[in-house]
C-alpha cells in the first residue's frame, strides 16, 4: 500500500507540473490549449538535446524550459493572437491543429525511436516499498516549481498583474496593465512548466514522439477535475487522478476477493482516468469549482 | 455637422470631435462632440441605452472607434490602446465589474498603482483616508465585499493611479441613501483636493445636479443638450431625456440619430 502511495505521488508530480500550465493559460485566454501536451514532449526532447551537448540536468532542463517558453510565445503570436476574437471552441480546435503540426515536427526532427535518459539512480527501501533517488528528485523539483509559481503569482507585481488579467481583462487594461505583454509572459510560463513536466515524465519513462498520448488524458482529466482555470485545482486534480490510477492498477483485487492474484490490466489506465474525472465532476466539492487563477 | 463651441475650447482635459463608436459593426455613438474642461464636474444624463456608458468606454478605448478624433490635453489619443490611455492619466470607474473580484482588497489597490509601484504606499494611505472602511477589509477578497464597500474599492482602486481625469459611471447605482451620501461626498472631496475634472454619468439626477458644474444630455448616442447645471429646470428633464430639448421643435437633433 505504501508503494502505491509513493507511486501516486511521483506520477502526480509529473502530471501536476504539466497541468498547471494548461490552467494558467486557460485562466487568461479562456480556452484549453491542446498543443500544451506537445510543449511537454518538445521540452523533453530539448532537455535530451541539451544533455547531448554535455550539460548537466539542471542546466539542460532550464534551457529546455526557456526554449519551450519561447516556442509557446511564438505560437501565440502566429496562431492564437490573430484568432483572439474567435470563440473558445475555435481556438481549441486551432490548438489541435498546432498540436498535430508539432507532433509530426518532433517525429521528423528527432526520429521515431524511443530514447532513454542516462540517469544513475540509487534505490531506497521504505519497509517493503521501493523509491529511487530519481523519484525523490522528481518530487522535490515539482514542489520547488510549485513554490516558485506561487511566489511569482502572489508575491510579485507582475504575477498579481497576471491574476488581475485573468480575473478581468478589460479592467486590468484600464489600470495600465499591458494585456498583450502579460499574456506573452503567461505563455512563456506555461511553456516552461510544460517542458519541465515533460522532462520529468520522460525521465521516469522514456522519450518518444508518441508519449503525448500517455500524457494527454491524465493531464486533461486533472485539469478538468480542478475546474480548468485553477492552479491549486490542477494540482489537486493530479493527486486525485494519480491515486485513482495507481490504486486501480496496483491493488491485487484477486487477493482481496479470493486467493488467486488478479490485477486490472494497465491498459485501463486511461479508462480509470476518465472514470475518476467523471466521478469527481459529478460529486465534486465546492472548492474544486472553477474560478480565477488560484 | 458643425462642432459646438465647447468642443473647440483650447486646453480641454478631454475633447471628442464627431466621434462615432460602438461594438464591432454596431455603432452607438453618432458623431458625438463634447469637451471636458479642466476642473469641472460634467454630468452626463440620458435615458437607458442612450450611450452614456459607451461614451466612457470610448474615452477609455474599450469600444471600436469608427470616426472622429479624441483628444486628451490636445494630444490625439484616438488610436491608443486602453492601457496606454490609463498610463496617460485617464482614470475610469466602470458601471459593472469594477473590481478584481478574485483578488484581495490589498491586491486590488496594488493593481490600481500598477504603473507607479514606488508611490503605492502613499497612494494607499490617501485612498484609505478617503474610505476608512476599506482599511479593515484589506485582507478580504473583493468579491466578498458588500455593494457599498465594493463601490468604495472601485473608486479607491482608480485613484491609486493618481489620474489626471476621472470617469465615473453611475457611482450611486444600487446603493442605500447613506452610502450614496458617502460616495458623493467623496467625489466632491476628490475634485477639491486633487483638482481633477470629473466626467460623471449618473441616473440620480438630483444628486448629480447637486455637485455638477455642467450637464450634457445624450439622446441616441449624440449630445442633444449642453448647459450649465444651474440652468437645468427639473420639470423639463423628461423632455430633455427624450428629445434633448424642451420646447416645440424637439426633433431636429434626435432625428438624425441612427435608428
Ligand atoms: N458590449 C456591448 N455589445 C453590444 N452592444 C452593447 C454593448 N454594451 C452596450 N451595448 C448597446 O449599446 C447601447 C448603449 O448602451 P450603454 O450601456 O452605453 O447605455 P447607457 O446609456 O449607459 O444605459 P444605462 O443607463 O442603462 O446604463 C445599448 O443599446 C446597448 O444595448
Ligand atoms: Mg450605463
Amino acid at each position: 500500500m505504501l508503494q502505491i502511495l509513493l507511486n501516486s505521488i511521483v506520477y502526480a508530480s509529473e502530471i501536476a507540473v504539466i497541468a498547471v500550465g494548461i490552467s494558467l493559460a486557460y485562466s487568461v485566454v479562456r480556452f484549453a490549449n491542446f498543443a500544451h501536451i506537445q510543449y511537454a514532449v518538445l521540452g523533453g526532447y530539448f532537455t535530451y538535446a541539451a544533455r547531448g551537448l554535455g550539460l548537466g540536468f539542471p542546466v539542460a532542463t532550464a534551457i529546455s524550459a526557456v526554449l519551450t517558453g519561447l516556442v509557446a510565445i511564438i505560437v501565440e503570436r502566429l496562431v492564437f493572437h490573430p484568432l483572439r476574437g474567435l470563440r473558445p471552441e475555435a481556438k481549441m480546435i486551432a490548438s489541435w491543429g498546432v498540436a498535430l503540426a508539432f507532433r509530426s515536427g518532433v517525429a521528423a526532427v528527432f526520429g521515431g525511436a524511443a530514447r532513454v535518459f542516462d540517469v544513475e539512480t540509487d534505490t531506497y527501501l521504505l519497509g517493503d516499498a521501493v523509491i529511487t533517488s530519481l523519484d525523490l528528485a522528481v518530487v522535490a523539483t515539482t514542489i520547488a516549481a510549485m513554490v516558485v509559481l506561487q511566489l511569482l503569482l502572489y508575491r510579485t507585481r507582475i504575477g498579481t498583474g497576471l491574476r488581475a488579467l485573468a480575473d478581468n481583462r478589460d479592467l486590468a487594461a484600464t489600470r495600465g496593465i499591458p494585456p498583450d505583454r502579460l499574456t506573452a509572459l503567461m505563455w512563456f510560463l506555461a511553456g516552461a512548466f510544460a517542458a519541465l513536466g515533460g522532462t520529468l515524465f520522460a525521465l521516469e519513462t522514456r522519450l518518444q514522439p508518441d508519449m503525448d498520448l500517455q500524457i494527454l488524458l491524465p493531464v486533461f482529466a486533472a485539469v478538468t477535475i480542478g475546474g480548468l482555470s485553477s492552479i491549486a485545482g490542477a494540482v489537486a486534480g493530479a493527486c486525485i487522478l494519480s491515486l485513482a490510477q495507481n490504486i486501480a492498477i496496483g491493488v491485487d483485487f484477486g487477493a482481496v476477493l479470493s486467493s488467486r492474484s488478479w490485477f486490472l490490466p494497465s491498459q485501463f489506465r486511461d479508462t480509470i482516468a476518465v472514470a475518476a474525472m467523471v466521478l469527481v465532476l459529478c460529486f465534486r466539492p465546492r472548492q474544486l469549482r472553477s474560478g480565477g487563477v488560484r | 455637422m458643425s462642432v459646438p463651441p465647447e468642443s473647440r475650447a483650447a486646453g480641454a482635459a478631454l475633447r471628442l470631435d464627431a466621434v462615432s463608436a460602438g461594438y464591432g459593426p454596431l455603432v452607438i455613438l453618432d458623431r458625438l462632440s463634447m469637451a471636458l474642461r479642466p476642473d469641472e464636474i460634467l454630468l452626463v444624463l440620458g435615458a437607458n441605452g442612450s450611450g452614456k456608458s459607451t461614451l466612457l468606454k470610448t474615452v477609455m478605448g474599450l469600444t471600436t472607434i469608427t470616426g472622429g478624433i479624441l483628444h486628451k490635453d490636445d494630444v490625439d489619443i484616438t488610436r491608443w490602446a486602453t492601457h496606454r490611455r490609463a498610463a496617460g492619466g485617464i482614470g475610469y470607474v466602470p458601471q459593472n465589474n469594477n473590481v478584481f473580484a478574485g483578488l484581495s482588497v490589498r491586491d486590488n489597490l496594488g493593481m490600481g498603482a500598477y504603473l507607479q509601484p514606488a508611490k503605492r504606499a502613499a497612494a494607499q494611505e490617501a485612498v484609505l483616508d478617503l474610505f476608512p472602511r476599506l482599511r479593515e477589509r484589506l485582507g478580504a477578497t473583493a468579491g466578498a465585499l458588500s455593494g457599498g464597500e465594493r463601490r468604495m474599492l472601485s473608486i479607491a482602486l482608480t485613484l491609486m493611479a493618481d489620474p489626471a481625469v476621472l470617469l465615473l459611471d453611475e457611482p450611486s447605482s444600487d446603493l442605500a441613501p447613506a452610502m450614496i451620501d458617502l460616495v458623493f461626498a467623496a467625489i466632491q472631496r476628490i475634485r477639491r483636493e486633487r483638482r481633477i475634472p470629473v466626467l460623471l454619468v449618473e441616473q440620480n439626477v438630483a444628486r448629480g445636479l447637486a455637485i455638477a458644474d455642467r450637464v450634457v444630455v445624450l439622446v441616441r448616442g449624440s449630445v442633444a443638450a449642453d448647459m450649465p447645471a444651474a440652468a437645468v429646470q427639473r420639470d423639463h428633464l423628461h423632455a430633455l431625456f427624450l428629445h434633448g430639448s424642451v420646447g416645440a421643435a424637439p426633433a431636429i437633433q434626435a432625428q438624425r440619430s441612427v435608428p
